[in-house]
């Protein structure tokens, strides 16, 4: 156990969680609002999460566009993949699943996780990592911290979508009519909205979002089939710790797992990071175990086949 | 502008023969009954008779599994909620009848989601506060938080938003105290008689019911065994064999 | 052949897996996305042990049991108390660490695994090429699907598939839902562990490729190909997977490395379009080869008409008696014996003594001091407005709810606080409203799974006594047969209860609760959701029930059904129990009135 308790460690390490933790938000909001307001467990968000950061690359490599316009491409790619699969996939299976909904929803998520993963191998020649071109990464000191312009750049990116999106649900009318839908299915019914197409914006926000957040991580190091999959964990993971919280609490949770989990290496080798998250969790799960059960009647409500997309 | 009940002959929805229930589980066995302009219809009856079931089956929260349903004189036996509120229906559930998580004004807000002009809204709007004066003051308040009067009055602001024609209401005075369910049942009069709007209201509370409505139909276990005026119900001495 | 052999050892390593795999998700109902990572933990271990110890095969085997078994008890004990949103969590986060720490940790060979696995032998014989691999392949296999089989195709396996289908439910007849999840998991965790072990011997290294969440997903879908709850299927889903590689390789004659990227492409496809259009998968559940190719060229199951009500039993066939039975029972009358009407009148017993029952839920009262009785042979009515509170006096007594305080005592014993569970086997079940019957089993499974005092319901005797398993399997079938007569269900005996008219689903339930033997029966809206026809044949078995000497107390709106069964009515009004006696009493009371129908 190496235990490195200065002050420039310490800062570092704040810093450092500061950065994950703002990923971790942008996860969380963007897999949560799915989540919550469908109730599809959406594994493929992981698929998503990898495509818009290798057509972000290649949009970079052959057509030499700047970072920013590759972010937006790569986005709406993932939005237009994410609203297809609600379209083509979940919402056929959901219609003839009926009670069985969750675990057959979570299955073809699955799938299409798994065949898209491998089709991007294939597409893009197997196991290469892909560069994000037009990214020039120059380190900043600040004391003796270190970071990136990118790592500014993202944190930026990632809390002003969080803000807009916490804004929209709050203040517009369509915003409005998500959070409806999110609160009381059968209501939202009530007043004439159609929960299909509410699930289908919410997937084309959560897939928007899960875009960005795919294009930053391939930016940072590089794209490869698989990236999805830690990401989606940390989504699930501060989804589920959130709960029902409103967008801020959940984009709160997330920046909190990012400096625990940052802060451990403080105690612990940084290779089981991921561990400590593993052991919030179970924690979590072991000693309150009340939080879950408004999970479980939000969960069901969505189920039911008068609601249900 | 208020329209007074002179079109009472006509019907706005007919209901004849529906079937209907919850996936394999039949609970109506066949109803007919109508509602006519500016009318107050009560459909009284045990619990589990069915009656929630219809209301939700006419809305298009649930299939038909026979029967029609004709509103407005266009058949809408399939027809989605969406279609139907468009067409001025309007329904409370029996619980969970607000959004709990958005405030009083976003409750409201919603009601009028299809109301294009904002100053329509905004003068509906303050014709509810008008009504509801304690709504005006919790405007920012989670509705979830209110007591279950508060979010009962809420809930007939938010179908009223949407100016209907035709209001559905399940067992409003469930859970209420005498008096506000004196005022919710006043103001139900009041729209039938100052906007000529039609509402079909189920209650087991006949007392209440019988204030206002102007007929009644008893339905048990999925069928309909009776049909009579208010006048009529009232002179009965009790109701124990029509539950 | 030995390429032969190598295909073949891997089959029958992820029959292994899919088998024990299946026998969580496909039989109980228990998502777990982390199959590889248990063989991960076999695995290892005994790559470990050989290399550092060069311990035998043997021993290997049954350590890595025992730590993948004692994984999968610390998984299973935190995350079986949740719904599958967090099992799905869970397990997937224990996927994930697993594949991370391996990867990252030296004393396990980090990304290259622990390599050279080689040089092993079992009783003299060398287990190095694939076909002298092949005998312990197939008898650890077969003994694990043989486990597997066993544990799921049995009166056990019949409660695993009755959580599946409906847990509330299953705790409602009596059975102890925790404790069968969290052995199916240890054990199903400990069976992967072997099947890692196998497949670390036969690729000759334990690497974090092995037991990746790629892995993981491969046996899911080897189990959802295969069909879920289905044990043969698991057969078949784990050859067809498994081929796709060299089909991609030598049928479509793509490279190697292609060759693996399609096939998992591939299967990921077939895993949505299984899910679109027929997720039961390829074979249906509870059907054997035989039946199987049967059903399909003979008639489609039974499907009834709904108009059809079943020619009852009723009061031309006596119920099934009592097995053992705790104190004096009445001697079963023969049905054409007048049956002299019951009333309050006569000095029977109280069986239920319920003392000043509570309940608040957040700033709610639903039940408030309710105190009351049941007498022996006797039918109760709680009846009142929506809301009074008469659903949550049913999960009380039965300790689906805790109260907040109140005593409720059952032939002397109190139950207050005691597990729904536990109250079912001291003798007080209920029905629920909502029927909650088995869908997927068939009717006689729905029954059997109700009747107490079954050997092949404990895992012990399940292995090793089997002819007392199989006599008491039996009896059981038996008396669930008795039951389906008395409600005129005997014709319907195998078919599933799902594909029911809702009303015959009502009589299945009814049978159900009834084979639980117990003496107090609370049915929870008996009359409801159905047509007169079948209101009819309900009202005359619960009639049936009085002279057996059973206790029954129902909730009912319908006030004409309360009026012909109830010996005695209890009112309810938000909570509380405000008056009791006759129908004719009840009504004639003013006040119940204005309460009931509000006043004027």
């Amino acid at each position: 156990m190496h235990v490195d308790l200065s002050l420039r460690n310490f800062l570092q390490l704040l810093v450092n969680g500061l950065i994950t933790g703002s990923t971790f938000a942008l996860l969380g909001v963007s897999f949560g609002l799915i989540l919550n307001v469908t109730g599809r467990f959406h594994f493929a968000y992981a698929f998503t999460y990898a495509l818009s950061a290798y057509i972000a690359a290649e949009v970079g490599l052959s057509l030499h566009a700047s970072f920013s316009v590759a972010i937006i491409i790569g986005a709406l790619a993932g939005m237009v993949v994410g609203v297809l699969m609600e379209l083509m996939v979940y919402r056929p299976v959901a219609k003839r699943a009926g009670v069985y909904a969750l675990l057959t929803i979570f299955v073809s998520s699955l799938g299409m996780a798994i065949a898209g993963e491998n089709l991007l191998s294939i597409i893009f020649h197997t196991a290469a990592s892909y560069s994000i071109s037009g990214v020039s990464i120059s380190g900043i000191s600040i004391g003796q911290i270190d970071f990136t312009n990118l790592d500014v750049q993202q944190v930026a990116v990632f809390w002003a979508l969080i803000v807009v999106l916490a804004i929209v649900l709050r203040r517009s009318m369509f915003g409005r009519m998500i959070r409806a839908v999110r609160s009381n299915p059968e209501m939202s019914l009530a007043v004439g909205i159609n929960p299909r197409t509410i699930f289908l914006a919410v997937f084309a926000i959560g897939s928007v979002l899960a875009g960005v957040a795919g294009v930053f991580d391939a930016a940072q190091t590089a794209a490869t089939p698989s990236m999805g999959y830690n990401p989606i964990f940390y989504a699930f993971t501060v989804a589920f710790l959130a709960g029902s919280r409103p967008t801020i609490g959940v984009a709160l949770i997330g920046l909190g797992v990012g400096l625990v989990q940052s802060l451990s290496s403080l105690f612990f080798q940084s290779q089981y990071q991921d561990l400590v998250v593993f052991v919030i969790l179970f924690a979590y799960v072991a000693l309150r175990p009340v939080r879950v059960r408004t999970l479980m009647t939000r969960m069901t409500q969505r189920l039911n086949p008068a609601t249900a997309g | 502008m208020p329209v007074n009940g002179q079109h009472k002959g006509e019907a706005l929805l007919e209901v004849h023969g529906l079937r209907a229930g919850y996936g394999r589980k039949e609970v109506v066995f066949g109803v007919d009954f109508h509602v006519g302009e500016g009318e107050i219809v009560t459909v009284l009856g045990h619990n589990g008779a069915g009656k929630t079931t219809t209301l939700k089956t006419i809305f298009g929260m649930l299939p038909a599994h026979g029967g029609r349903i004709v509103y407005r004189d266009q058949d809408v036996t399939h027809a989605s909620c969406r279609h139907n509120v468009l067409q001025g229906m309007s329904l409370i559930p029996s619980e969970r009848f607000v959004f709990p998580d958005l405030t009083v004004l976003d409750n409201l807000r919603l009601g009028a989601l299809h109301v294009k002009s904002a100053d329509l809204r905004a003068e509906r709007l303050a014709r509810i506060h008008e009504m509801f004066p304690i709504l005006s003051g919790r405007s920012d308040q989670a509705a979830g938080t209110m007591s279950g009067g508060e979010q009962r009055m809420l809930s007939l602001g938010v179908a009223m938003m949407a100016n209907p024609k035709l209001l559905m209401l399940d067992e409003p005075s469930l859970g209420l105290a005498p008096s506000l369910v004196q005022l919710i049942f006043d103001a139900i009069r009041g729209l039938a008689d100052d906007q000529g709007v039609s509402v079909l209201l189920l209650e087991q509370n006949v007392g209440q019911a019988l204030r206002i409505t102007d007929r009644v139909y008893v339905m048990r276990s999925g069928r309909m065994i009776l049909e009579e005026t208010a006048e009529q119900m009232s002179s009965r001495h009790q109701y124990w064999d029509l539950f | 052949m030995e390429l032969t052999f190598t295909y073949i050892d891997e089959i029958l390593i992820f029959v292994g897996f899919a088998a024990s795999l299946n026998l969580l998700m496909g039989y109980t109902g228990q998502v777990s996305v982390a199959p590889a990572a248990f063989g991960a933990l076999g695995g290892y271990a005994m790559g470990y042990l050989w290399i550092h110890q060069h311990m035998p095969i043997i021993w290997d085997l049954l350590i890595a049991l025992g730590v993948a078994g004692v994984g999968g008890l610390l998984v299973g004990i935190p995350a079986l108390r949740l719904t599958t949103e967090w099992l799905i969590l869970l397990t997937l986060a224990f996927q994930t660490i697993v594949t991370a720490l391996l990867d990252t940790m030296n004393a396990f060979g980090g990304t290259y695994g622990l390599e050279d696995i080689t040089g092993l032998s079992i009783f003299g014989h060398k287990l190095d090429t694939a076909t002298q691999q092949f005998p312990l392949i197939i008898v650890v296999a077969a003994i694990i699907v043989a486990i597997c089989w066993r544990l799921g195709e049995s009166p056990y396996g019949r409660v695993l598939r009755a959580i599946r289908e409906d847990e509330t439910a299953t705790r409602a007849v009596g059975k102890n839902i925790f404790a069968y999840k969290l052995l199916i998991f240890t054990v199903t965790s400990a069976l992967a562990g072997v099947a890692g072990v196998l497949l670390v011997m036969q690729s000759s290294v334990a690497s974090p490729p092995l037991f990746s969440f790629d892995q993981s997903t491969a046996i899911i879908a080897m189990v959802i190909l295969g069909g879920m709850g289905n044990l043969l299927g698991s057969v078949v889903g784990a050859t067809v997977i498994t081929l796709t590689t060299p089909f991609f390789q030598y049928a479509v004659k793509l490279s190697a490395e292609y060759s693996s990227l399609w096939r998992l492409v591939g299967y990921g496809l077939l895993l949505v379009l299984i899910m679109i259009f027929r997720s039961q998968g390829l074979v249906p559940e509870g059907v054997g080869p035989i039946r199987f190719l049967r059903r399909r060229v003979g008639s489609r199951g039974a499907a009834v008409s709904e108009g059809v009500v079943p020619a009852v039993a009723g009061p031309g066939v006596m119920p099934p008696q009592a097995i053992g039975g705790n104190g004096a029972r009445p001697q079963l009358r023969l049905a054409s014996e007048a049956i002299v009407p019951r009333t309050r009148a006569d000095s029977e017993e109280a069986v239920l003594t319920v003392t000043d029952l509570s309940k608040r839920f957040g700033g709610i009262v639903a039940v408030d001091g309710v105190s009351f009785e049941l007498r022996r042979g006797t039918i109760t009515a709680l009846v009142g407005p929506n809301g009074a509170g008469k659903t949550s006096v049913f999960n009380l007594l039965t300790g689906a709810i805790r109260a907040d305080r109140g005593s409720v005592v059952l032939n002397g014993t109190e139950v207050m606080g005691m597990l729904p569970n536990q109250v079912a086997s001291r003798g007080m079940v209920r029905s629920f409203q909502d029927v909650r019957v088995f869908p997927r089993l068939s009717c006689l499974s729905n029954v059997a799974v109700a009747v107490n005092q079954q050997a092949g319901e404990h895992a012990i005797p399940l292995f090793f006594r089997p002819v007392h398993v199989a006599s008491s399997e039996r009896a059981t079938r038996e008396r669930a047969m008795r039951w389906l007569e008395f409600v005129g269900m005997a014709s319907m005996a195998d078919v599933p209860v799902g594909s029911l008219a809702f009303g015959q689903q009502k009589l299945v339930a009814l049978a159900r609760v009834l084979a639980t033997d117990a003496e107090v029966l609370l049915l929870d809206e008996p009359a409801s959701g159905i047509d007169h026809q079948w209101v009819e044949v309900m009202l005359g078995l619960i009639e049936a029930l009085r002279p057996e000497g059973r206790t029954v107390c129902i909730v009912e709106h319908n006030l004409a059904v309360v009026g012909r069964l109830a010996d005695h009515i209890y009112f309810m009004e938000l909570g509380r129990i405000t008056a009791e006696g006759s129908l004719d009493e009840l009504t004639g009371d003013r006040r119940l009135a204005e309460a009931y129908f509000g006043t004027a």
